[in-house]
């Protein structure tokens, strides 16, 4: 009996919340909130209070029309409560982000063009400015694109990153064309080097992989107290995707997507609170990771190598061979300064979003993405006859790790761009509720 | 009963909310109840407060949420603390006592030089 009457009172407040005026309050309240993406919680979590209330003040008695204006009226100014609340959800691009990166794709588009002019590179054509400019615009308008989409939708569909990566480099391999031993796709008048895309795509993979709940268990949890599956995955995939990448050829993006791995791992299981399966999962991606390095270790004149694809390199090598000008070479270390600096800023950036951030999946991806552009910048940095003496001989492997959003690389410079876009989005939403079902 | 003023109730409201939520994850409306439960009902927490000071501590990293789904259920937003929401806690406990015991002082003073 007593369950029917509850069950009873549960159906009328569930009519009452479809009530004119409970959707007139919470309609107010939302208009004043301008993150759109908090709506749906918002909306869940008062329309809930309003429930609760309801359900009590039916259970004192009171009939459905008083017990409306009362539940709405103890909730209080709508306008005032939505103001309030859309303090909290400022939902604002991250402002220092966004010009590091216009700074540095422009500094980038310059290094070429000056290279181009100076003649200094024999192959550096008008036409590679005129595909960077498409790669770097286009690039932008999809990060653009991309800040707008809740980070909370890519969690699932990020699974596929993985899969799809392997495919599309045993796509490349088997029927695309190549060049300088690396496997292409050919879309169109586009040649996609699939390779440099890669540890971007892998990154994303793996940071859903490292989020996704087992059996209703946050995975880093669930594997390092009793070993289950979700580590182990997470290892098998980490160690099959970087072999795929070294199989490939693709050494230097091998080791930075091991890197990127092996921190966003250690830092998954530092939430967890693990130290040391935390200390073991890190030996065992360096692990992964130091062959795929090695492999590059021998000594080598890194200028001759280096291709001049690398933008820094290349603004720098042509700022010493240029004629005229105040003094080339202060001028080319000015700005190759200038370029280091807002490419560190974008990896501090990153890693102040994933700080930020309440989505776990934001955190990881974040954390990994800052990962990987620091490590590429200050790869570059290290590597760079230009900064530490022409002609050095580096043990460094250099192959893919051309100056993040500076260097002629259109594939890339899209993939840095389109994730930089979600890291945006993941700083925008920052105040958001995961999502668990 | 003796009403607290707003004033009073203003300066209080972050420690109480953690102190409730310190003995399990809990939502906006048993929050409420239960600090109007807890406090003998000298203590009533607006939703207007409520609400923006549960967003802005989530979004400060002091508490940490879930939208949870159930099947024939309403969906329904828990807050838990997180250890900087412990931490705060803890200070705001220690601030709390070294300001009881001043105003205590301080008023207990005036009263019986009031009463001279």
């Amino acid at each position: 009996m007593r369950g029917q009457a509850h069950d009873a009172v549960r159906a009328r407040v569930d009519a009452l919340l479809g009530d004119a005026r409970v959707e007139a309050y919470l309609d107010a309240v939302l208009a004043q909130v301008r993150l759109r993406e908090a709506h749906h919680e918002l909306r869940a979590e008062l329309s809930d209070h309003l429930g609760a209330a309801l359900h009590d003040l039916l259970d004192e008695g009171l009939d459905d029309d008083g017990a409306i204006q009362l539940a709405v009226a103890r909730m209080g100014s709508p306008e005032q409560t939505g103001s309030a609340l859309d303090d909290c959800h400022p939902g604002r691009l991250d402002r220092w982000l966004i010009g590091a990166v216009l700074l540095v794709t422009g500094l980038g588009g310059l290094a070429l063009t000056i290279l181009i002019r100076s003649g200094a590179s024999p192959t550096a054509r008008p036409s590679k400015l005129l595909w960077h400019g498409l790669a770097t615009l286009g690039g932008l308008g999809l990060a653009l694109a991309l800040t707008r989409i809740d980070p909370r939708r890519w969690q699932r569909l990020a699974l596929w990153a993985l899969p799809s990566t392997w495919l599309l480099i045993g796509l490349a391999w088997l029927l695309g064309p190549r060049f300088a031993g690396r496997p292409y796709l050919s879309l169109g008048p586009l040649q996609i080097d699939v390779l440099a895309v890669s540890p971007y795509l892998l990154i994303v993979g793996v940071a859903a992989l490292l989020v996704r709940r087992w059996r209703g268990r946050f995975p880093p949890k669930a594997w390092l107290r009793g070993g289950q599956l979700g580590g182990l995955l997470v290892s098998a995939v980490t160690a099959l995707s970087v072999a795929v990448l070294t199989l490939s050829g693709a050494r230097g993006e091998a080791a930075l997507f091991a890197l990127a791995a092996s921190v966003i791992t250690a830092l998954a299981a530092s939430w967890a609170r693990r130290w040391l399966p935390l200390t073991l999962a890190l030996v065992c991606v360096l692990l992964i990771m130091l062959p795929a390095a090695t492999q590059e270790l021998a000594p080598r004149v890194v200028w001759g190598s280096y291709a001049e694809s690398d933008a820094l390199l290349a603004f720098l090598r042509s700022a010493r061979g240029a004629r005229g000008g105040l003094s080339p070479q202060i001028e080319g270390a000015a700005l190759a300064a200038l370029a280091l600096a807002a490419g560190l800023l974008i990896a501090l950036r990153c890693f102040a979003i994933a700080r930020a951030t309440s989505l776990d999946f934001g955190r990881a991806l974040a954390a990994g993405l800052g990962v990987a552009l620091l490590a590429t910048t200050l790869w570059n940095v290290l590597a760079s006859p230009g900064l530490v003496g022409a002609g050095a001989e580096l043990p460094m492997p250099v192959h893919g790790l051309v100056f993040p959003l500076f260097g002629y690389s259109g594939t890339r410079m899209v993939a840095q761009l389109a994730l930089l876009g979600v890291v945006l989005a993941i700083g925008r939403t920052r105040t958001l509720t995961p999502w668990r079902g | 009963m003796t009403t607290v003023s707003k004033e009073l109730i203003k300066g209080t409201t972050v420690p109480v909310v953690l102190q409730v939520l310190s003995r399990g994850r809990s939502y906006g409306y048993a929050i409420i109840k239960e600090v109007e439960r807890a406090s003998g009902g000298a203590l009533k927490m607006r939703e207007g407060t409520l609400y923006p000071l549960l967003h802005s501590l989530q979004s400060d990293g002091l508490l940490e949420a879930e939208l949870v789904t159930v099947e024939g259920e309403r969906p329904r937003k828990y807050y838990a603390l997180t250890p900087a929401g412990e931490a705060l806690l803890a200070d705001k406990r220690a601030e709390w006592r070294v300001f009881r015991g001043a105003v205590d002082a301080l008023l207990g003073t005036t009263s019986k030089e009031q009463g001279r």
